[in-house]
């Protein structure tokens, strides 16, 4: 008899199973056709950041000694607390979404002889892992020029580290277990994908939001907080003990850590084969009687070209709400551009020019980037792109429409500023006319130029791949919200350079843009 | 009788591929046949199909559909032809009948005409009941049914089938197969893709069979027998269409033989 060897226990296969996806998620490239990068060119990635992440911690050897003493330490150990717990939590529900109901291997997984409480404990031992390794590329730099340069207690936020990433995803498995069964399978991934980003930017709009206020609540608003600060409440404490190394916060830090997993773990153990293999389409099938759908064929039928690419673009985007979610997500992080629009007009301290030059920035800047998310959808992520090239219809027209559909809606966006600017001037509504049009022919230009055949799977992927091309893209709405906003208040000379920079990409593209219409 | 499609000295080369994909093909089907065009993987019937249907150029050769030129005119090509690709391409958020007005929009099909054959077609292939339902919940076969109709609405005088019968269950692949024999028995042209050599056998009238992009043999399932020289294997009857396809594509090492 053959001498069978010995097998590595099922969890170390699953660890190396999952660390390896996770890995390749770092190198891979997810442009069609392309192949993944070489994993020296990952390693060197990782390298480049840790050089820049270290370079950045020099400023920790600024620190006087006695600082941690100091009310400005209390303060920034709650800050820089309160960023690392909403950043990890956000990072931990996206981990816990993909790998529990995102990848499509728990077919396979839980089809083999192995038990499913195996596989759900590995796969969130190694989202914590991912969470921590994430962070550690982050915070670990600091700390270790920290320690370096004479601050040990800094030595502290090491063991940190794990303990976070265990409590956040002790929560996000928490968190994904409520709402998978509170929406159901298909409506919880689009409500935690929302969820998610919303965590990871609240402490950037809570602090953005203020500018909402008037001058004098605002003002208010801030004693309130430094007299709460320094009345030392336990949030402070808490987090000045964390930050200093406190062995009582420390031992609360790790049984609370190690707790919320553990409950984590229990709740997901009930339920964990049901849900994960919970069918990915809507099962609600409602089947249609032989009138119903006589009557909707009598509706419809008919409609030109143009039109029904209209509306067959638009019921893709709106029939897709994850995509909707995460196009709105993008305008966002775009929001304290408003902050700053509108919250400086409120309370009056800036020139009304300013306001109107906030304004306009703000609204094309919006618009441009809406054009450029849904040009993308429409034209370069087209489902049958057989059935669309193989149709007798002229590409041009069939492009223009598709374009059309993608920057009617941000277009609309651009007028109804207009119409809001009239309360203040009317020289800033033509300026928005013409760089909302600007701004969104620009994005649609870019789009014909760009590539095609993606799946809208990868939105958020979507430059990937793209090198220069999609850094310069991604600065256009810069340029055009500046731009419009330069003109806007009346700087007329510098608002035609920034336009003519605008203008300098896509008319560099122009060509590839007519030579892909004309290549049908 | 006229030619349906007319293909000379067809050739694709891929960037980066050590040979050919389709590599001087020549190819006539005449109008009103049933076409089976067979080959290994990685033959290039697919490419052939997909340049026939206008979704790829050539790097050569002439492709001519009921006379008219892909290259000259290929807007009118694309009218008279329907191609069913071997994936079936649909949009997860829409409905059937949403997917059949964009079709009728493409090809301009009248209001009334298209409303009658989508309804026809829909009963047909028995997707009434699903059909205000969007596609994201459809099986394969469903898909593949779905994607079918399109291509049957538009009354196509050429219909171009990838592998069509992928993914169907019996009584669907059957159903599909009397619509295409059907189509051909009101004069239009068939040309399928398939690995179900039972199907080539019992329907095509003439087989094409394709190795290393050529065509390397072609004519009636009687015409292959005789030319691949082959017997039954147990010695008795006639060679089925699988014995003479094996014969024909079996690598023995040299280029494959071209059709003068």
């Amino acid at each position: 008899m053959i001498g069978a060897a010995k097998r590595p226990p099922v969890a170390w296969t699953l660890l190396r199973h999952e660390w390896r996806l996770a890995w390749r998620s770092v190198g891979a490239s997810r442009r069609p056709g392309a192949k993944s990068r070489p994993r020296w060119r990952s390693i060197a990635a990782i390298a480049i950041l840790l050089v820049l992440a270290h370079t950045l911690g020099l400023a920790t050897i600024a620190l006087p000694a006695q600082w941690r003493d100091t009310q400005p330490f209390r303060i920034v150990a709650l800050g820089a607390l309160a960023f690392l717990f909403t950043f990890m939590l956000s990072f931990a529900m996206s981990r816990v979404v993909s790998a529990f109901h995102e990848r499509r291997d728990l077919d396979l997984m839980l089809a083999a002889p192995i038990a499913p409480v195996t596989i759900l404990f590995v796969r969130a031992f190694a989202t914590v892992a991912t969470v921590w390794a994430m962070f550690a590329l982050f915070v670990y730099p600091f700390a270790n020029i920290a320690v370096l340069s004479g601050h040990w207690w800094m030595a502290r936020w090491y063991p940190l580290l794990p303990f976070a990433a265990l409590a956040t995803t002790g929560i996000a498995l928490l968190l994904t277990d409520a709402v998978v069964r509170l929406v159901g399978i298909r409506r919880a991934r689009v409500g935690l994908q929302v969820l998610s980003a919303l965590i990871g930017a609240s402490i950037y709009l809570i602090s953005q939001g203020q500018n909402l206020l008037p001058e004098a609540t605002r003002r208010r608003w801030s004693s309130f907080v430094m007299d709460w600060v320094a009345r030392d409440p336990w949030p402070v404490r808490f987090a000045a003990g964390i930050a200093d190394g406190d062995v009582v916060v420390w031992g609360a830090l790790v049984l609370v850590s190690v707790s919320l997993f553990g409950l984590a773990l229990v709740v997901a153990r009930r339920r964990f084969a049901a849900v994960a293999l919970m069918p990915e389409a809507d099962s609600r099938v409602v089947r249609a009687s032989s009138t119903a759908v006589e009557r909707r064929v009598a509706r419809g039928f008919g409609r030109g070209l143009i039109a029904t690419l209209l509306i067959k673009e638009w019921r893709l985007i709106l029939r897709a709400p994850q995509l909707l979610s995460q196009i709105l997500l993008q305008l966002l992080y775009l929001v304290p551009l408003v902050f700053f629009a509108f919250g400086r007009n409120t309370h009056g301290a800036a020139p009304i020019e300013w306001a109107g030059a906030a304004h306009a920035s703000a609204v094309v800047g919006f618009a441009s980037t809406l054009a450029t998310s849904l040009a993308w959808l429409s034209v370069a992520a087209e489902d049958a792109p057989d059935l669309i090239a193989g149709s007798p219809r002229p590409r041009g027209r069939i492009l223009a429409a598709k374009l059309l559909a993608a920057t009617i809606p941000p277009y609309a966006l651009v007028v109804v500023g207009a119409l809001e600017s009239l309360r203040r001037s009317t020289t800033e509504a033509p300026v928005l006319l013409i760089y909302g049009a600007l701004a969104c022919a620009s994005a649609a230009l870019l789009s014909a130029a760009g590539p095609t055949n993606a799946k809208r799977t990868d939105f958020q992927r979507r430059h990937r791949g793209r090198g220069f091309a999609a850094v310069i893209e991604g600065f256009e709405f810069l340029l055009w919200a500046a731009a419009a906003g330069l003109m806007a208040s009346g700087h007329w000379i510098i608002g035609l350079g920034v336009t003519v920079l605008a203008l300098a990409w896509p008319a560099l593209r122009l060509r590839v843009a007519l030579e892909n219409v004309r290549s049908a | 009788m006229p030619l349906a499609l007319d293909v000379e000295h067809l050739v694709k080369h891929f960037p980066g591929a050590d040979r050919a994909a389709v590599d001087d093909l020549s190819l006539r089907v005449e109008a009103g046949t049933f076409y089976a065009l067979l080959g290994p993987n990685g033959a290039g019937k697919t490419t052939t199909l997909r340049m026939i249907a206008g979704l790829l150029a050539p790097d050569a050769g002439r492709i001519a559909i009921d006379g008219i030129d892909l290259a000259i005119d290929p807007l009118a090509a694309k009218r008279i032809v329907a191609y069913v690709p071997d994936e079936p391409l649909l949009y997860d958020k829409l409905t059937p009948i949403e997917y059949l007005e964009l079709i009728a929009a493409l090809w301009r099909i009248d209001p009334e005409p298209a409303r009658v054959a989508s309804t026809r077609l829909l009963d047909l292939l028995g997707l009434t009941p699903h059909a205000l339902q969007r596609c994201e919940t459809f099986s394969r076969g469903m898909r593949q049914k779905l994607v079918l109709a399109g291509a049957l609405m538009r009354a196509p005088r050429l219909l171009i089938l990838d592998e069509p019968l992928t993914g169907l269950d019996a009584e669907a692949a059957r159903l599909v197969k009397n619509l295409l024999g059907d189509h051909v028995g009101a004069g239009g042209t068939v040309i399928l893709t398939t690995h179900i050599l039972e199907v080539a056998e019992r329907m095509a009238a003439r087989i094409g069979v394709i190795r290393s992009g050529r065509l390397i043999a072609e004519g009636t399932l009687d015409e292959l027998r005789s030319r691949a020289h082959v017997v039954a294997p147990s010695g008795h009857g006639v060679a089925t269409l699988e014995d003479v396809f094996l014969e024909l594509v079996a690598d023995r090492g040299e280029d494959a033989p071209v059709l003068p």
